[in-house]
């Protein structure tokens, strides 16, 4: 750590040894970066703030993965279904039982963490491989159970429409308008998960995943802290799903099948297990990537004039797959550990050690 | 060494899309300063994900579509130009999709949505909060209704279908018609089922025996076949497409009720894809209410004009089908429509409130597609409401009736 | 009554033959290289396509079709490993994980550029014609395939069991470092497996094509193979034969006794229940160990 810290800034203090953000420098940057942030929509286009707004949603979910795959070394393939629990529980609280979004929003995410720990219980008996085909079956029952269970109240295989939060006669019903919502909400999720990894549940997360024998030999409370870890997990889900549903303003299972689980679990391994800025940084690759192959297929049609229809439609998902294939073998470790390299030499620049 | 080279190669494969999109976002704004308006007519498609077997010639008959409206004299004058932007099927590209469309300058009248039920759904809302017409491929109860809205279907809607279907059979087969259902557990499979067209079966005398669901993911369906058979059902219906009747059909010639039951379907259940997949011998007999021509229709305008220009584009063999066919008839739709807004409120007033005006007039005034369909559209009802049937014949699609009206099942 | 159950159990029987046929393709790549093959539908996609080339739109013999289309399977699992896993050996395994993900995407990319997307219908080489036993029926298709899958299986088995490269895979999935410190090479061992398990996968997509058409759709079925694998034990061969069967079993007995919609949640209850009862499946490897 000791080698991050810029020459001539010393700890004087435990508060000061802790803090994230530590010279004026740094303090300059967060707040001129928040400010161009919560400027964006008076000079975006409603599709930028649109990618800004799907990020967001997507990181709160993968933040929370991260914890419980990063922190916790406990592999699941259920955060889109935990997210679909936060998002139907927010909808159907606010369509039925008239709670305003403001109140439905912890809700769900309380919701979908009890639901995320009833399918964590295996993890007790169970580990690796196994462990993620417990979640794995929790990411089919559940939709199963959104469409199955009530289908008056949930709309069955129909999208069930949410209303859009208001506050006071403030109808959030724009892409702009969600901005405000979803980046806060997002932020403070953000701090949270970054400073939970630092605490004493943060150590034991990281004792379990490097060795969980040795863990319950120090006195780390398996039991406990494997289900905490399913538990904020499946909240940060929770929220995502709360705020997706309101954004969306119609939900269906479609939204939360196996595919968005498994790249949940890829934005966290492209950005890099264990590091909260990993998090951020799969993240927003895998979803602006997703968005540019989009502009690859006009390109392709002009440089081959007779290739018509899906032949150049193909040509998106292929150099998606490929770029993160190519991606994956040469930064296995993910985008966190580069950045920790760069952050590295650049400090100690002009030496190597 | 070859590390780094591969770096710049991933780079440089990077860089591709980055250049398309600036180039794209460069393109767009500057054209209508300097040179006569240009209309765009923006179109949404899932040419690569799940409905690429379906979509692929639909979206091959665009630029030759383009072509056809420009020879043409454009739309009053104005030239146009078609753009399709692929999802792939997924609902966050369809929406961001949506959300770059929609704040085009010039802000689109209409978008015209070849998309799953599920985006649909999603966008509806924001279709009418924003004044752009939805020119719908998806007829699904909950996509149109309720009304108004700013949503109409390229196609009769689905309730409407069915009810037609269930006259059809009533007017051709002994009483009692017994009917069992045999659908995709979605929205789109279910999109037919609403309390109005459950009492037109039963006030037509028709009897619903039973439901059974399936998913595309199913390799047979012989089970729920054989609880559709000890119900005593003599109709098997069906709301799916591409691989979905295929399924059917296959399994129901391997568990012996090929004979036993007639399988009929929706508007988009038969097409050329449909037989190739279940085989000239299962797929034998079936019969669907749709609008679409198959590709051997001679005698229909714009199914030859759409026939002359495939041939000199040299359209692949395997896309001569009727999704090519359909395309052209639904286009030619969408151009007499801009070419009447255009004409009532002039191009420069060209939005998605005058363009809805006059999809509700076609009501009084209705579009002919060149005799391939004919568009007539209201407030109440956003769909057209005439089908006919087709028929699967020695391995061919053959018309087997004349358009008829569909009954009004609109929800009240 | 018990005709019906009967049938129904036949029916689950002859489904579930395909899914143990795909089981076993992704238990190979587990046992050997502790990768859980994503790619699987997309593997079996492309055998599928591969037999529609040569045979319809080259119109070559069934018999020469399938041996061109199972080579070329072979050759893309052979390129699949050398070129993308082979070089996350010594990584983290969830890397290799990720790499099959996006695998998926880039040969459906390939198929639907190659091939345009369409679904193709195959030309069955078995009649359509049911078989009646009493008062069974069954699908002359699907016992063909069944019968099929079986004797792939009894072939994959047999090379496992009784052959040296088998000695040595079954060594290289035991412990990598204890297998190269025999001399065994590990390397080849994986790249093998794959091309074992790309030519299961391209049996599994031939005869899936003859059912439901070869073309991107088909790839969604490799999700019903999965409780399969779990069920019967993620590293266990004969696991993934009982799996695969009781899947099907287990799928249509639901389905055809209780209600459809179960059809396609019943195998995750079953293996939900398994997972709290019997964490390692029912043939799977126990390992000693508290947790």
């Amino acid at each position: 750590m000791a080698v991050n810290r810029p020459c001539g800034t010393f700890n004087e203090n435990y508060a000061k040894d802790m803090a994230i953000v530590r010279t004026k420098f740094q303090w300059g940057l967060v707040i001129a970066s928040l400010i161009l942030l919560f400027a964006l929509p008076s000079f975006c286009s409603s599709l930028v703030l649109y990618l800004v707004n799907l990020i967001a949603i997507t990181l709160i979910a993968v933040l929370g993965l991260n914890i419980l795959t990063g922190y916790t070394g406990l592999f699941s393939l259920g955060q889109a279904a935990f997210m679909g629990v936060g998002a139907y529980t927010s909808a159907l609280l606010t369509t039925y039982l008239g709670f305003s979004f403001w109140l439905a929003l912890p809700c769900a995410g309380l919701s979908a963490a009890l639901v995320g720990v009833i399918f964590g219980l295996p993890s007790l008996r169970i580990k690796g491989f196994y462990l993620t085909m417990a979640t794995l079956a929790a990411q089919f029952i559940i939709p199963w159970l959104f469409i199955h269970v009530r289908p008056d109240l949930t709309g069955g295989t129909d999208s069930l429409l949410v209303a859009v939060p208001t506050l006071g006669n403030i109808k959030f019903n724009s892409q702009a308008s969600m901005f405000y919502i979803i980046i806060p909400t997002m932020l403070v999720m953000l701090l949270f998960a970054k400073n939970i990894v630092r605490t004493s549940v943060g150590r034991a997360f990281i004792a379990i995943r490097d060795n969980d024998l040795a863990a319950e030999v120090m006195g780390v409370n398996l039991f406990k802290y494997k289900l905490l870890a399913f538990f904020i997990c499946s909240f940060y889900a929770g929220i995502a799903g709360s705020l997706w549903a309101h954004w969306m303003r119609a939900i269906l299972y479609e939204h939360f099948l196996l595919m968005q689980s498994i790249w949940m679990c890829g934005m966290v391994i492209v950005g890099g297990m264990g590091y909260t800025v990993g998090a951020v940084f799969g993240t927003v690759f895998i979803r602006l990537l997703d968005q540019f192959v989009v502009y690859i297929t006009p390109v392709v049609e002009a440089l081959f004039p007779h290739l018509v229809g899906s032949a150049t439609a193909a040509v998106g998902p292929f150099a998606f797959g490929s770029v993160i294939v190519v991606f994956i073998i040469f930064e296995p470790r993910g985008l966190a550990h580069r950045w920790e390299m760069f952050k590295a030499s650049y400090r100690l620049n002009p030496y190597s050690y | 060494m070859t590390k780094k080279v591969l770096f710049v190669i991933l780079g440089l494969m990077l860089m591709v899309p980055l250049f398309a999109a600036c180039a794209a976002e460069e393109a767009a704004p500057s054209a209508p300063e300097a040179a006569p308006p240009v209309v765009t007519i923006y179109r949404i498609i899932d040419a690569s994900g799940v409905y690429a077997s379906i979509n692929s010639p639909c979206a091959a008959a665009l630029p030759h579509i383009e072509q056809w409206i420009n020879d043409t004299g454009g739309i009053c004058g104005y030239e146009v130009n078609l753009v399709d932007r692929d999802t792939g099927g997924a609902l966050e590209k369809a929406i961001a999709a949506y959300e770059e469309f929609r704040a085009a300058e010039p802000k689109p009248a209409a978008i015209i949505f070849w998309e799953t039920t599920m985006s649909n759904e999603a966008l509806r809302e924001r279709f009418n909060e924003d004044k752009i017409v939805n020119l719908t491929q998806s007829t699904a109860y909950k996509v149109l209704w309720p009304t108004p809205s700013y949503s109409f279907g390229n196609a009769p809607s689905y309730v409407d279908v069915y009810g037609g279907l269930i006259d059809w059979l009533v007017a051709n087969n002994p009483a009692p018609v017994k009917l069992g259902i045999l659908t995709w557990d979605s929205g789109f499979g279910k999109g037919f089922i609403s309390p109005e067209t459950t009492a037109y079966a039963q006030s037509k005398g028709v009897e619903v025996v039973s439901t059974e669901l399936y998913s595309p993911k199913d390799i047979d369906v012989s089970t729920q076949l054989r609880r559709l058979d000890k119900a005593g059902a003599k109709f098997v219906f069906n709301n799916t497409l591409g691989a979905g009747p295929a399924m059917i059909l296959q399994s129901a010639v391997a568990a012996g009720l090929k004979d036993k039951m007639t399988f009929i379907g929706g508007p988009w259940a038969i097409s050329d894809d449909m037989i190739n997949i279940a085989g000239a011998e299962a797929a034998e007999g079936y019969m669907a209410a749709t609008f679409s021509f198959p590709w051997d229709t001679t005698g229909i305008e714009n199914v030859d004009i759409a026939k002359e220009y495939a041939l000199k584009n040299n359209l692949q063999e395997s896309f001569r089908n009727t999704s090519y066919i359909l395309t052209w008839a639904e286009y030619s739709y969408f151009r007499q429509l801009y070419e009447r807004t255009v004409d009532a409120v002039g191009i420069a007033n060209l939005c998605g409130e005058a363009l809805r005006e006059q999809v509700i007039k076609t009501v009084n005034k209705p579009i002919d597609c060149g005799g391939a369909y004919i568009y007539e559209l209201s407030s109440d009802r956003p769909a057209p409401k005439r089908a006919h049937l087709l028929k699967v014949e020695g391995g061919k699609i053959v018309p087997a009736t004349d358009f008829f009206l569909l009954p009004d099942l609109s929800p009240r | 009554m018990a005709v019906d159950v009967l049938q129904y159990f036949v029916n689950g029987l002859m489904v579930g033959g395909l899914y143990a046929l795909i089981a076993l393709s992704i238990v190979l790549i587990i046992k050997a290289t502790a990768v859980f093959n994503f790619a699987i539908g997309h593997l079996m996609m492309l055998g599928g396509l591969f037999y529609w080339t040569f045979m319809v739109a080259l119109g070559l013999p069934v018999w020469l079709s399938i041996l061109l289309s199972l080579a070329l399977a072979a050759v893309v699992g052979a390129l699949i490993q050398r070129l993308t896993l082979h070089p996350l050996i010594g990584q983290p395994p969830m890397a290799s994980l990720m790499v099959t993900v996006a695998l998926m995407y880039v040969l459906l990319g390939l198929a639907v550029m190659l091939w345009r997307g369409s679904i193709m219908g195959l030309p069955a080489f078995i009649s359509a014609e049911p078989l009646a036993f009493g008062g069974l029926t069954v699908s002359r298709q699907f016992l063909v395939s069944f019968i099929i899958c079986m004797v792939v299986f009894g072939i994959f088995v047999a090379v496992f069991r009784y052959t040296q490269t088998g000695l040595h895979m079954r060594a290289t999935a035991e412990d990598h470092q204890v297998a190269r410190a025999k001399g065994i090479k590990v390397d080849n061992i994986m790249l093998i497996t794959w091309v074992i398990a790309s030519i299961a996968a391209a049996v599994g997509g031939i005869l899936l094509g003859l059912r439901v058409g070869v073309g991107p759709p088909m790839t969604m079925i490799a999700l019903k193979a999965f409780p399969a694998v779990l069920v019967g034990g993620i590293d266990s061969i004969p696991g993934a034969l009982v799996g695969g069967l009781l899947v099907g079993v287990l799928e249509q007995l639901a389905g055809g006794l209780i209600d459809p919609a179960l059809m396609e949640i019943a195998p995750y209850i079953v293996l939900l229940i398994a997972l709290i009862f019997m964490p390692y499946g029912l043939f799977g490897l126990k390992r000693i160990e508290r947790i």
